[in-house]
C-alpha cells in the first residue's frame, strides 16, 4: 500500500476545502508543516522500534526526579 | 502617599508588607486596579467577564479585617485575572468562543480554588484566543485584546487577556495555559513574567482542554518573586531554594551555573530583537554564568510533531460540540477542526513515539548544561491583522513565528521562564529560560537575579488617551 498517495489525497481534499477561504490564511503552510515533516522525520531519525508513544512527559521526568 | 496610579503597578511581593503592616488597605488596592480598567479598559479589552463591583468590594471588606486580626494569607486582598478557560465557580466560563457563552461552571479548577484558599480577590475572567488556539487573541466572539505599549499591535496569545491585565494596572497577577507558547508569548510581547511549570506540576483539571498532552497551567506575574508565590500556591508546593543540579550553590551566587545557548535555531531572530537578546546574556555572565554553546538535535521535526498532537487531540475535545454547535466556531476553528480529522493515527503516534527520544535527548543536554537561554519570541508585537512574519527576506506565518522557540518545551514537559528584556521601538523584549524538569526552582534563581542586575522595575504602558482608528 502506498502510504504516501493516501496522504497526499487527504492533503489535496484539505486543499479543496481551504480554496478560497481566508479565515486560516496559513492553512496550507500547517498541513506542509504536519505532513512533510513527519516524513522527513520517518525518513531521517531512527526511532528504535521499543519507543512507546510519550504521552505523558511527568513520567520520564518523575523516572530521572 | 502611594499614588493610585503607582499603587496599580506594585508587586504582589511589595503589597503584602504594606497590607499586613496597615500602610494600605485592600480597599484602595481595588479602587487603584477599577480606577485603570475604568480609564483604559476599553482600549485594551482584556476581559470578558468582570465580577460585580459590589461583589469585589465585600471580599475587600472580608480581606481587610483579615488584614485587622493580623491573619492575612499570602494573597489576601490581591486582585487576580483568570483566563476565561478556566473554571471559576458561579463565574461564565467561554473558553472566548460563542460555543460556550451560557457556560456556568459549579465549581473551582484547583488551581483557582487554591489562590481563593490563599486569600486572592478574582477580579475577573480575561480575553483569550478562541479556546486557546492561537497566539494573536483575534477573538471574533468576544473582540481582539490589544497591546498596551501600542495598541494597533497584537497582544500575543493565547492568555493574552491576562498579560494585559497584569501589563494595564488591572490584575496583580493572573493565570495562564501554555500548550505551544500561550502563557510565554503574551508575556514576552506585553512585558511581564511568564512561568510555564513542568507538566502537570499545576493541575490541569478544571480547564477547557486544548490538547491534553500538551497543556500546561501557570502564572503571569509582574516580577519573578511573584511568579514563584503563584506557582507556590497553585501547585501546593513549596520551591526549594537549592535543587538536584544545583546542590551546594548559595541563593545569591550563580557562579559556575552553566547556560546553554542553542544558536544554530536562531536562524529567525529580528536583528534587534537579537541585539536585546545579546545584552541579556552579557547580564548572565556578569552574574556569574558561564555561557556555552550547545546543539538541539532533530529541532526541526519538534513543530510537526507538535502540530500534529495538537490538531489529533484538539479535533478530540471538540466532536461532540463540533457536531452539535459547528456553525458557533469562528471559520479559524472551524477549519482547525476538521485538519484535526485528517490527521492519520500513525502520523500521531509517530510524534508521540518522537517525543520520547527527544525528552531524553534534552535530558541528556541538560547533564552537560543547567539552564537554556533563548529569545521567548523572534519579533516584537506584531500588528494586528498581520498573518506574515518576516525577519530578513525569509517570512513566517505568524503562530509559526510567535511559538518558534517555546513549543519544544511543552512538547517535553520541561519548566520554561519568561523575562522582560528591554525594548525594541516602544515594544516590549524578552528572554527565555528553560531548565530540566523539576528545575523551577533554578530558574526562579536565575530569574531572580536577572532582575536584580538589569535594575529591574515595572515599567507602566502608554495607556494615556483613546487610540486612533482602532475601536
Amino acid at each position: 500500500m502506498n502510504t504516501e498517495v493516501i496522504q497526499e489525497s487527504i492533503w489535496e481534499i484539505q486543499k479543496v476545502r481551504i480554496n478560497g477561504d481566508d479565515s486560516i490564511k496559513n492553512l496550507e503552510s500547517l498541513l506542509s508543516s504536519i505532513f512533510e515533516g513527519l516524513n522527513s522525520l520517518r525518513d531521517q531519525v531512527e526511532i528504535p522500534l521499543e519507543a512507546e508513544p510519550l504521552f505523558d512527559p511527568s513520567k520520564i521526568s518523575e523516572a530521572a526526579k | 502617599m502611594t499614588l493610585q496610579s503607582d499603587l496599580a503597578f506594585m508587586t504582589i511581593t511589595a503589597l503584602r508588607e504594606d497590607l499586613d503592616t496597615g500602610a494600605v488597605s485592600a480597599h484602595e488596592i481595588l479602587d487603584a486596579a477599577l480606577e485603570r480598567i475604568r480609564q483604559y479598559e476599553s482600549y485594551t479589552n482584556s476581559f470578558i467577564t468582570l465580577v460585580p463591583e459590589e461583589s469585589l468590594r465585600k471580599e475587600a471588606d472580608e480581606a481587610d479585617r483579615i488584614c485587622k486580626l493580623k491573619e492575612s494569607r499570602l494573597l489576601t486582598g490581591i486582585p487576580i485575572a483568570i483566563k476565561d478557560n478556566m473554571y471559576v465557580q458561579g463565574i461564565r466560563c467561554t473558553g472566548g468562543s460563542r460555543v460556550l457563552e451560557s457556560f456556568f461552571p459549579e465549581t473551582d479548577a484547583p488551581a483557582v480554588e487554591r489562590l481563593k484558599k490563599a486569600g486572592g480577590i478574582i477580579l475577573g475572567k480575561a480575553n483569550l484566543h478562541e479556546f486557546a488556539r492561537g497566539a494573536t487573541n483575534v477573538n471574533p466572539a468576544f473582540g481582539t485584546t490589544h497591546n498596551p505599549w501600542n495598541l494597533a499591535h497584537i497582544s500575543g496569545g493565547s492568555s493574552g487577556g491576562s498579560a494585559v491585565a497584569v501589563a494595564s494596572g488591572y490584575a496583580y497577577c493572573a493565570t495562564g495555559t501554555d500548550t505551544g507558547g500561550s502563557i510565554r508569548c503574551p508575556a514576552a510581547l506585553c512585558g511581564i513574567v511568564g512561568l510555564k511549570p513542568t507538566y502537570d506540576k499545576i493541575p490541569r483539571q478544571g480547564v477547557l482542554p486544548l490538547s491534553w498532552s500538551l497543556d500546561h497551567v501557570g502564572p503571569m506575574t509582574r516580577c519573578v518573586e511573584d511568579a514563584k508565590l503563584l506557582t507556590e500556591i497553585m501547585s501546593n508546593k513549596k520551591e526549594s531554594k537549592s535543587d538536584k543540579s544545583q546542590s551546594g550553590l548559595n541563593e545569591n551566587d550563580l557562579n559556575g551555573i552553566r547556560v546553554g545557548m542553542p544558536r544554530k535555531i536562531f536562524h529567525f531572530l529580528d536583528s534587534k530583537v537579537a541585539g536585546q537578546f545579546e545584552k541579556a546574556v552579557d547580564n548572565l555572565r556578569e552574574m556569574g554564568c558561564t555561557i556555552t554553546e550547545v546543539s538541539i538535535p532533530h529541532f526541526e521535526f519538534v513543530r510537526p510533531a507538535v502540530l500534529a498532537i495538537t490538531m489529533a487531540e484538539g479535533t478530540s475535545v471538540h466532536e461532540k460540540w463540533a457536531k452539535e454547535k459547528f456553525h458557533l466556531y469562528s471559520r479559524e476553528l472551524q477549519r482547525l477542526i476538521e485538519i484535526g480529522y485528517s490527521i492519520p493515527a500513525t502520523h500521531y503516534l509517530r510524534a508521540l513515539r518522537f517525543r520520547g527520544e527527544f525528552t531524553q535527548s534534552m535530558k541528556n543536554m541538560f547533564r552537560e548544561v543547567d539552564i537554556l537561554a533563548l529569545p521567548t519570541v523572534p519579533t516584537v508585537a506584531p500588528l494586528i491583522g498581520k498573518e506574515i512574519v518576516e525577519v530578513g527576506g525569509e517570512s513566517f506565518p505568524i503562530l509559526k513565528a510567535m511559538s518558534l522557540y517555546l513549543s519544544m518545551f511543552n512538547f517535553t514537559g520541561m519548566p520554561a521562564l519568561t523575562l522582560p528584556a528591554g525594548f525594541v521601538d516602544g515594544l516590549p523584549v524578552a528572554l527565555e529560560l528553560a531548565a530540566d524538569h523539576w528545575n523551577e526552582g533554578l530558574l526562579f534563581r536565575v530569574g531572580k537575579s536577572f532582575e536584580i542586575v538589569r535594575k529591574y522595575r515595572v515599567e507602566k504602558p502608554p495607556l494615556t488617551s483613546a487610540p486612533q482608528g482602532i475601536m
